[in-house]
């Protein structure tokens, strides 16, 4: 609601601007706001996950299970469960109602990251080190059915690679020896929007679309020579940013069904030859940021239609590694490599000295002040009662709420986690 | 339209400032100038006596989990009492003089306090720090409340002014003055509408002004009956009556009335009674919308009626 009393351009910024907070809470390893954004996930080095509280920065939940750093968070669209993915082979779906574990799944490696099926809190689909990627129903608590997802491509789909002569290397021919010595692994997933596909990215810069029906590759895009690291699929479900270990983001526009990719913007440093560590979209796909690697400390920011860079977020001293962007508060947060901080950038809006003297008014330059006709008229009080009448005859509707906010998201009933007062932090 | 479920005389000492009914809707709690806050089922039974404050107690609020009792009081202090057990659990100090209102967003994780100190403080309340203070007033601080989305703060004071707060940045969002009249009189109490997008004030010249607050302009404008004030001393509560189908606006009056008003004509739907002496209804709490209300004199005359099929 006070979006709407705020100042219209601050409101309208598509991107914040400003460094105006750090938080400390252990060695961050992974973070992630909920949808309605009033709540930060934060995964720790010790595999400890903090449940942040945005309004008022205080940690509201701590969660203990895991004893390996926690290497990806997912959350429920409620905002009731959390999944989470760590280096200890474990991963765990928490209810935040009791802070308590509900389901877990543990594999024969360390877990790449692990991607929540929408609308399915008993699903999710994970990549393993140095294993098949898996594809877990845990609806079930005694028979929790793993699926291993194949690494290997199928026929490339659409538009997908950058040139013919790369198209023919990558087609898994049976006779090509080099092929045959580098198994495809898969490297990282993501998952649709509409949660009906699985996109899994290997080692050698395939990316394979799985239906999560079937739990069959329907389609295969070769990126990339050089590893996958990480998929990024927009809220708007229409973008896919691939980020790849040779240097470079791609830009791929995606067809309702999944099947067609068109490269649409490469994004690569060609004289500083960075790479990017994490990427995220804004909620409308329109821009997106990227924390980078090595020494520049910045994020940069991307509008995705023209591929320009509009913005550099500076502030933090140290390497950025995840960052994950909360949109309804239009903040952006990333993880500092060396001291495992949480850097929080937001926009700011100037207070408007006129709302504080609702008869002031703040005008761009002098003017000479015209007197109204009626403006020191007497006006006896019987007839001003009469006015006053007159003056109220509109309908008020006191019930009805506003469907969205100033920033057109709509209000949503998120999840509330129950403030416990009287115990200790983490007792 | 309402059938009286329960009437209990006075068992405070010292008057009575407020009545409130627990979000689960088991409970009252009502606070007393006697220093203590006594906890009652709904059905009237005294559950226990909270003690601790050592002055008089203005007002109190349930958490939205109906687990713990906020209170803020003349001493200076806001106590936060567990009511599973009835000890202090936290007590938050900073505010230099009364302490007049209290609220909790709808997380039960942030309180809002309004002292005379002419401060507005939001608290952490699991931490039980001061996050930030909004000093924009020129008197004391009579009302708080918050937005149902918690995200604007709205204070009433006896500066005459009503003023909207981001509870975000602090900033202030929006001053509300009547002007119509030349004066300005004490604000004694501010309500949002359930849609947060009117609040409703009272003044100490006894009327109560339905704002809309975009276009800084009174809608709606609520008088007494044969020309009586609301109030002219006491900060009365409000509340805003949805249940129904109904759209009505209420308030207790300084001569021991509970008025219903029509939302749109502006006229006097309903009169209850809420003491036998004729004293100020201090407190007018209402649950599910109106379904329940429980009302409390300055003596100490506590009333609960039920919503009834009958108009």
């Amino acid at each position: 609601m006070n979006l709407a009393l705020l100042d219209p351009f601050a409101v309208a910024s598509d991107f914040p601007e400003t460094l105006t907070e750090t938080l400390s809470y252990g060695y961050s390893s992974a973070v992630k706001f909920n949808q309605k954004g009033d709540y930060l996930a934060s995964g720790l080095g010790d595999g400890t996950i903090v449940i942040i509280d945005v309004e008022t920065n205080n940690t509201i939940m701590v969660l203990r299970d895991h004893v390996r750093a926690i290497t990806s968070l997912c959350w429920s669209s409620s905002g009731r469960y959390l999944l989470s993915s760590s280096r200890d082979w474990k991963v765990n779906l928490w209810d935040l109602k009791t802070g308590k574990v509900v389901r877990f799944a543990v594999f024969s490696s360390p877990i790449w990251n692990c991607v929540m099926i929408p609308d399915h809190v008993y699903q999710f689909a994970a990549a393993v080190v140095d294993d098949e990627a898996v594809f877990v129903d845990m609806e079930d608590e005694s028979d929790i059915k793993i699926t291993q997802l194949s690494p290997d491509p199928v026929e490339s789909v659409e538009g997908s690679s950058e040139g013919n002569e790369e198209r023919e290397a990558s087609v898994p021919a049976t006779g090509n020896k080099r092929k045959r010595l580098k198994k495809h692994v898969t490297l990282t997933c993501a998952v649709s929007i509409d949660g009906r596909y699985v996109f899994a990215g290997t080692n050698r810069g395939w990316v394979n679309v799985i239906y999560t029906d079937t739990l069959k590759t329907i389609g295969s895009l070769k990126v990339c020579d050089s590893n996958i690291k990480s998929i990024e699929i927009a809220p708007t479900g229409e973008r896919m940013i691939v980020n790849s270990g040779d240097k470079t983001l791609r830009q791929y526009s995606v067809s309702s069904d999944y099947r067609e990719f068109e490269l649409e913007q490469k994004y690569q440093d060609v004289v500083n030859k960075i790479q990017y560590n994490s990427v995220k979209f804004s909620h409308d796909s329109e821009y997106m940021c990227a924390s980078t690697l090595g020494s520049t400390h910045d994020i940069y920011i991307w509008e995705t239609k023209m591929g320009s860079l509009v913005k550099i977020l500076e502030g933090s001293k140290e390497e950025l590694i995840e960052v994950d962007w909360n949109y309804r508060r239009c903040s952006i947060v990333a993880t500092g490599m060396d001291s495992g901080m949480i850097y929080w950038w937001s926009v700011v809006v100037p207070q408007k000295w006129s709302n504080l003297a609702p008869d002031f008014e703040e005008i761009e330059e002098n003017i000479d002040y015209e007197e109204k006709e009626d403006e020191f008229d007497m006006i006896d009080s019987d007839r001003d009662s009469d006015r006053m009448d007159a003056k109220e005859q509109s309908e008020v509707d006191v019930v009805t709420r506003e469907e969205k906010d100033a920033r057109g998201f709509p209000f949503i009933d998120s999840f509330v986690i129950d403030s416990v007062l009287t115990e200790t932090d983490g007792a | 339209m309402y059938s009286l479920a329960l009437s209990v005389p006075s068992t405070h000492t010292s008057p009575v400032s407020t009545v409130k009914i627990s979000p689960d809707g088991k409970f009252l709690a009502t606070a007393s100038a006697d220093k203590t806050i006594k906890l009652w089922t709904l059905q009237g039974k005294l559950v226990r006596t909270l003690h601790g404050h050592t002055e008089g107690v203005s007002d109190v609020e349930f958490s939205p989990n109906s687990k713990y009792l906020a209170s803020c009081s003349d001493d200076l202090t806001v106590r936060i009492w567990d009511l599973s057990t009835g000890e202090t659990i936290k007590i938050l100090k900073s505010h230099t003089y009364h302490v007049n209102s209290l609220r909790f967003n709808y997380k039960g994780s942030i309180l809002i306090t309004g002292s005379s100190d002419e401060n507005i403080r939001i608290w952490d309340v699991k931490r039980g720090r001061c996050l930030k203070t909004l000093s924009a007033h020129s008197d004391a601080i009579s009302c708080v409340d918050f937005s149902f989305d918690a995200s604007i703060v709205a204070s009433g004071s006896y500066d005459g002014l009503v003023r909207l707060f981001d509870l975000d940045t602090g900033q202030c969002l929006k001053t509300l003055i009547d002007d119509t009249r030349g004066t300005n009189f004490p604000v004694s109490y501010v309500r949002f509408s359930p849609n947060a997008k009117y609040v409703l004030s009272s003044s100490l010249d006894g009327y109560l002004r339905l704002w809309d607050y975009m276009n800084n302009r009174v809608v709606k404008t609520y008088k007494n009956a044969d020309g009586n004030p609301v109030a002219e001393k006491y900060s009365l509560g409000t509340n805003f009556i949805t249940c129904g189908g109904d759209q009505m606006i209420n308030s207790g009056d300084e001569n021991g009335h509970i008025i219903f008003w029509d939302i749109q004509s502006k006229e006097i739907r309903l009169v209850l009674e809420g003491s036998e002496k004729g004293l100020p209804i201090m407190q007018v709490d209402s649950y599910k919308g109106g379904e329940v209300i429980a009302s409390v004199s300055l003596g100490g005359e506590m009333r609960v009626w039920e919503r009834d099929g009958s108009k």
